[in-house]
């Protein structure tokens, strides 16, 4: 039978909500406000609106090809369309867990909580990887 | 159609998602891929690329609140999202893989796991507290416990968990599926953070809500690193059904959840079934 008395939710729960909640408040702020430049077409779009009926049916690799959209991390230097600005708010919204784990990381390593620093570490290693576009696959 | 008709109906359509999914506790995503993918035009690939944002914008809006009541547990949450989130990149690789050689194999799946996702939903019953007398060597090296307040009783309720490996084989189905279809995964994660690991019904349902946050910003990355997150389709979809879920939670207390949630599980076999239809061309 095990100690009830000694169970106790993690320390560090309360700070990663209030991350989670600032960040994805400014998450979702960024994308409503790029969405309503490329809409009103304060920013020019890569696709003209009209046209994206031809193209959203299309496979990803055609779309591609077709468009000439950008892959990986390439939509940072293309901020100023409009097809592109949204993408601040997706990336936002993508990266909380991350700038989480991150303090979650330091936390756990001064409290020197080995496992969860361990968990911490290999979690950060596989959204590192996926935020790099390091990992290609070919057909 | 004007360019504009059909991310209106989408707005619409997953406005009334959020609405319905709330009222029959059914996450978002698990609604949006099948409908978007059998009833609109758009490629299933830039479905599912909006599908994983529907649902990671779900469970981040749920995080804070869930974690500060303690029902969402961070300790049970890290290694089970950990597990996953890493079979959710193989299954982000997988996915666009296979609809690269041929978009009807990924349909076909999809089908076929809508229609079982109904099946383990009608037959599936939680346990509200299950006996758990004593964690294993696992539960213990992550000190996988806690303790939340059960509000309509005000008592301090204390768990633990155990069959932590049996639970961890589980997540890593739950990351495939997460990854190759852009499913939310919630209904997988709540029967195995409580029928095998015997975590408090509430304790895994809030916990189930957190961690899909995490399971899906890994394939979340994958989809919008390789061009398949297309803001016409993500940003309404987005905000209807977070417009949706806001509404359908001031609804709830006023509606009877048992036939919504009935209501939605046929719609949900009945999108599963037209989904594996366009696989066959049919």
């Amino acid at each position: 039978m095990e100690n009830f008395s000694s169970f106790e939710n993690a320390s560090e729960q309360q700070l990663y909500a209030k991350i989670v909640y600032h960040m994805n408040h400014l998450g979702l702020f960024a994308l409503v406000a790029g969405f309503a430049l490329y809409l009103t077409g304060m920013l020019t779009p890569h696709v003209p609106l009209e046209d994206l009926p031809q193209y959203w049916s299309l496979p990803l690799e055609q779309y591609l090809e077709k468009t000439g959209a950008l892959t990986g991390w390439q939509w940072i230097s293309e901020l100023g369309y409009g097809d592109v600005a949204p993408l601040i708010g997706v990336a936002v919204l993508a990266s909380i867990t991350l700038v989480c784990y991150l303090v979650l990381f330091f936390q756990f390593l001064q409290r020197g909580i080995k496992p969860l620093v361990v968990i911490t570490v290999i979690e950060l290693f596989f959204m590192l990887l996926s935020a790099s576009n390091l990992i290609q696959i070919s057909h | 159609m004007p360019w504009w008709g059909w991310p209106t109906i989408l707005f619409f359509t997953t406005f009334l998602i959020g609405v319905f999914g709330v009222m029959a506790g059914i996450g978002g995503g698990v609604l949006f891929v099948p409908l978007a993918a059998s009833f609109f035009p758009f490629h299933i690939d830039f479905v599912r690329g909006t599908g994983l944002f529907i649902a990671l914008g779900s469970s981040l809006a749920a995080a804070p609140h869930l974690l500060e009541k303690n029902l969402a547990s961070l300790k049970l949450a890290m290694p089970s999202a950990l597990v996953a989130s890493t079979f959710a990149i193989i299954g982000a690789f997988l996915g666009l893989w296979l609809s690269a050689l041929n978009p009807a194999y990924i349909q076909g799946s999809l089908g076929v796991t809508i229609i079982g996702i109904v099946f383990i939903m009608l037959f599936a019953k939680n346990s509200e507290n299950p006996s758990v007398t004593h964690g294993n060597y696992l539960t213990q090296l992550l000190q996988i416990n806690g303790i939340y307040t059960e509000e309509t009783t005000g008592k301090e309720i204390r768990w633990t968990v155990h069959n932590t490996t049996k639970g961890m084989l589980g997540f890593v189905i739950v990351g495939l599926l997460a990854g190759i279809f852009g499913l939310g995964a919630g209904w997988a994660n709540v029967a195995i953070l409580n029928l095998v690991m015997g975590a408090p019904v509430k304790v895994a349902v809030a916990t189930s809500s957190f961690a899909l946050s995490i399971t899906d910003s890994t394939a979340a990355w994958i989809y919008m690193n390789k061009g398949a997150v297309l803001p016409i389709l993500t940003v309404p979809s987005m905000i209807g059904i977070m417009l949706g879920a806001n509404i359908g939670s001031k609804l709830l207390p006023k509606v009877k959840p048992s036939v919504i949630r009935n209501m939605v599980i046929g719609v949900l076999f009945f999108a599963g079934v037209r989904s594996l239809m366009k696989a066959f061309g049919i």
